[in-house]
């Protein structure tokens, strides 16, 4: 093979790399997270039967949205879904701006089904949070989870579980269900949190630094969890 | 060996090719609007032509004799040919595409020439052309512009609906879809281009805060204990027709930001009024809803049941289902004070038709008017809505616009 031969497989394979290049992630992919978690979380908590998650979304600390979690079976290591964390800062009473969270399949025979599913998720703890700022956590695993109520008649005396750092809601096919989130990876995504912003920045930067690090396109969801939290159940 | 080669880079190349389309509108060469000069006045209308269609469980049919829609079409014309607006933001056109390419014909008739592009949002079940099962059904969005702006089609950009897919002349639909229609015209005096998009957002069951705040009431006196259920009935209306403006404003975002356009016009039958929350999120979203700008101060009511004869006629109809399911585990009294209630809500006149606006050109005022108000010789005007007509009126640098403008 002459070298002209090897000279054209290198250029086309830089040029088949270059329309890679045009249809990587773009800002409006990134606002479509926002908005798409902004109504999961609307949808959750406008729903008559999520009585327990109206009355205790005031007790959280944070707030794990993941608009579209895809349920692959069998699926190791690849990303199943984007989603957002928000922080609630007890001193000032406001909420975090949100910051990009990846989800991955943490262990090897993970089964969680075929299908693509909302999840809400309340972090109830200190513990729960100091977990999943800045760094890679498996739900159920580093933290506790269990999945919250739901029902007309169940509200604040239910506690689904002691100790609890997490409750997570979950929808698929428009029934809210009890899906296991178990094994689940949950990573900050500090390239889409720097894109979101515009320079560099961190999961970490942008939830403990609530009001300096703030996106004027995530009005919309901080305002929604901040009425939900502030609302009369 | 070295022809594969040839042709693994003639593939690559053209994957390339095809994939570099984020061009700017400026790099697209001069246009003679940017030696023109700029307009004295210049008008945008938006407008709900009104299908004539009727709507049931099953099907679709004609809600009119052929004769009432020429009627209601010539009305139209009439108004336009008064009023001369340099862009118009159609809804309910139907059927497309001949009804908007009559639109054109009948306009260049009277001396006035526009281009139009138009996109489908309701086709039923369409196999090509006149194929359909639903004939007379082929409704949905268009814009006319006068010639000289250079009009162009950017995309039908698909906002809510799971199922189905409408195109000009074949398309399927299982569910209500609902479609942003984007385009781009020029401006004289400028080289910079502008986003135009006409849509109709989602058509749920509508109320405002007075007759929600009643149904309120009742439930805290322990007497419409479904209260949450029709509540979050409504909600749902309402998070469909955001979701809707944020796949739309998104997608205009990106197209500003890529190709570099001058501003972003928004306009249609947004089936949303002032106190809905959907107001706020086009608030939030930082468009401007022009009314603020040029409406004077005054409520320019879009579907007034009192003014317009179309609606009026709607006011006998039938109480929604949902409600009626709602109450009726309540008795007589409570059932008959939410039915006189809800009456009362459907006689209320609303704004439900808008033209928002991300940037406001400066040396221009602004005054915004109702459109379409004159009759038929039986008392009815061209549709069930009026349209909203936003004249721009050239001010020196530094002068002060009326007030209210």
């Amino acid at each position: 093979m002459n070298s002209a031969l090897k000279l054209a497989r290198v250029s086309a394979f830089l040029l088949i790399l270059a329309p890679l290049q045009l249809y990587a992630t773009d800002l409006s992919d990134l606002e479509e997270v926002v908005d798409d978690a902004r109504l999961t979380f609307a949808r959750f908590v406008g729903n008559p039967d999520m009585a327990w998650l109206r009355k205790n979304v005031k007790e959280a600390k944070g707030l794990l949205i993941l608009p579209s979690l895809l349920k692959a079976g069998y699926f190791v290591g690849g990303s199943l879904g984007k989603g957002v964390l928000l922080l609630h800062d007890e001193r000032t009473g406001e909420w975090s701006d949100p910051a990009f969270y990846t989800v991955t399949a943490g262990s090897v025979g993970l089964q969680i089904g075929l299908r693509r599913s909302e999840v809400v998720a309340l972090v109830m703890t200190k513990r729960g949070i100091e977990s999943m700022v800045g760094a890679k956590i498996m739900l159920g695993g580093d933290i506790n989870l269990t999945v919250g109520p739901v029902g007309r008649g169940v509200s604040g005396s239910t506690t689904p579980a002691l100790n609890a750092d997490v409750v997570a809601f979950s929808r698929s096919d428009g029934a809210f269900a009890g899906l296991s989130l178990r094994g689940l990876m949950i990573l900050p995504d500090d390239g889409w949190n720097s894109l979101y912003h515009g320079r560099s920045t961190s999961a970490s930067e942008i939830l403990l630094n609530s009001t300096s690090v703030r996106h004027w396109y995530s009005a919309r969801l901080r305002a929604a969890v901040a009425k939900a939290q502030n609302e009369e159940p | 060996m070295f022809s594969r080669s040839i042709f693994f880079l003639w593939f690559c190349a053209s994957i390339v090719a095809c994939s570099s389309t984020a061009s700017s509108v400026r790099d697209q060469g001069e246009s003679p609007l940017a030696s023109a000069h700029p307009p004295v006045t210049f008008k945008f209308l938006t407008y709900n032509a009104l299908h004539g269609l009727t709507t049931g469980r099953f099907g679709v049919a004609p809600g009119e004799t052929p004769e009432q829609n020429e009627t209601r079409f010539q009305l139209l014309m009439k108004q336009l040919e008064h009023e001369r607006p340099d862009v118009v933001f159609l809804q309910e056109v139907n059927p497309l595409p001949q009804r908007a390419e009559r639109y054109v014909t009948a306009l260049e008739a009277l001396g006035l020439r526009y281009r139009v592009v138009y996109q489908v949002d309701a086709c039923g079940v369409r196999l090509s052309g006149e194929k359909a099962l639903f004939p007379e059904l082929n409704n949905g969005l268009a814009i006319l512009a006068r010639e000289e702006l250079e009009l162009k089609k950017i995309m039908g950009l698909q906002l809510s609906g799971d199922l189905g897919n409408c195109k000009t002349s074949s398309g399927f639909q299982l569910r209500e879809l609902r479609y942003g229609l984007i385009a781009d015209i020029g401006l004289p005096g400028t080289r910079a281009r502008y986003l135009l998009a006409s849509t109709h957002l989602h058509s749920g069951f509508e109320t405002g805060g007075q007759f929600m705040g009643m149904l309120a009431d009742l439930y805290r006196e322990g007497r419409f204990r479904e209260y949450p259920t029709f509540k979050w009935e409504i909600e749902q209306s309402r998070l469909r027709r955001i979701g809707e403006l944020n796949v739309l404003v998104r997608m205009l975002n990106k197209l500003k930001r890529e190709r570099g356009y001058a501003g972003i016009i928004i306009a249609g039958d947004l089936n949303f009024e002032q106190d809905f929350p959907e107001y706020e999120e086009v608030r939030l979203l930082r468009f401007t809803d022009t009314t603020l700008l040029g409406g004077q101060g005054r409520e320019l009511y879009t579907a007034d049941p009192i003014r317009n004869g179309w609606i009026r006629m709607e006011e006998g109809a039938a109480i929604p289902q949902s409600l009626l399911d709602a109450i009726a585990p309540e008795d007589a009294s409570v059932r008959e004070r939410i039915v006189a209630a809800y009456r009362d809500e459907m006689r209320r006149p609303r704004r439900i038709d808008y033209i928002l606006v991300d940037a406001i050109p400066p040396d221009y005022c602004l005054r915004q008017t109702l459109f379409g108000l004159e009759k038929d010789e039986k008392g009815f005007p061209a549709s069930d809505h009026y349209g909203v007509l936003n004249t721009y009126s050239r001010v020196d640098p530094g002068q002060a616009c009326p007030v209210g403008s």
